[in-house]
């Protein structure tokens, strides 16, 4: 399995070599934006927002998205964002104060 | 002079824009095919045909070094995703055609 968990400390270059097996230097990622926990590199957003789970997050906070390392982009999309009950009815996170946070954790810790 | 027939060849586009066209392409297809392959059979057949085409049309031109290896990878993927379009594993279908929509929308500057 490709997925590495991180919190509070940045991703060492053997764990985003890890990361990077599924998709080369793109790595998917689901994040914990209240904890700043962050799962990496997994082939699956659903399977690791289930490792996350399982670590204890709650879903409500955990949201899917992607970081490219080839042009340095962060995205929100992911299936797993879908959740209309919690007023993101889109694969892309829409709320701003979410996205800026998730971007956040995601430098913090990937780059 | 005669029009390219958008629905078959775009060859005729910007390089970037036609790899923008085919991450649309990967990201209905992710959606049709979760929502179930027999629902959308004759939609999702007609838009993996061109698909197949555009990326075909695209390993044919002078597209740079820096997106040739994403065009090799993308094209192994996709040729695995027509093999088992009809597969009980729809989530992984749709995850992974969602996730090269993904890295395609990123990385279409580099074309």
């Amino acid at each position: 399995m490709s997925t590495v968990i991180l919190r509070d400390k940045k991703a060492s270059p053997l764990e985003l070599e890890k990361m990077s097996y599924e998709y080369g230097s793109y790595i998917k990622v689901v994040v914990d934006v209240e904890k700043g926990i962050l799962a990496g590199g997994g082939a699956m957003h659903y399977d690791e927002e289930q490792l996350l789970l399982e670590y204890g997050c709650r879903q409500e906070n955990l949201w899917g998205g992607g970081i490219d390392f080839t042009t340095g982009e962060v995205d929100y999309n992911s299936m797993i964002n879908v959740r209309p009950r919690e007023g993101n009815d889109s694969r892309d996170i829409l709320s701003n104060d979410t996205r800026k946070k998730f971007k956040k954790i995601v430098e913090d810790l990937l780059l | 002079m005669s029009k390219i027939d958008h629905s078959i060849s775009q060859t005729d586009l910007p390089l970037n824009l036609q790899v923008l066209n085919i991450s649309v392409n990967l990201s209905r297809l992710s959606q049709w095919v979760y929502e179930g392959y027999t629902k959308k059979v004759q939609l999702i057949d007609k838009f993996v045909d061109q698909t197949d085409n555009y990326l075909n049309d695209l390993d044919k031109q002078d597209i740079s070094k820096d997106f040739r290896p994403t065009l090799k990878r993308v094209k192994k993927d996709f040729n695995n995703l027509k093999r088992n379009i009809g597969s009980e594993d729809k989530l992984y279908w749709a995850e992974r055609a969602l996730t090269w929509a993904n890295i395609l929308q990123h990385r279409a500057k580099l074309a």
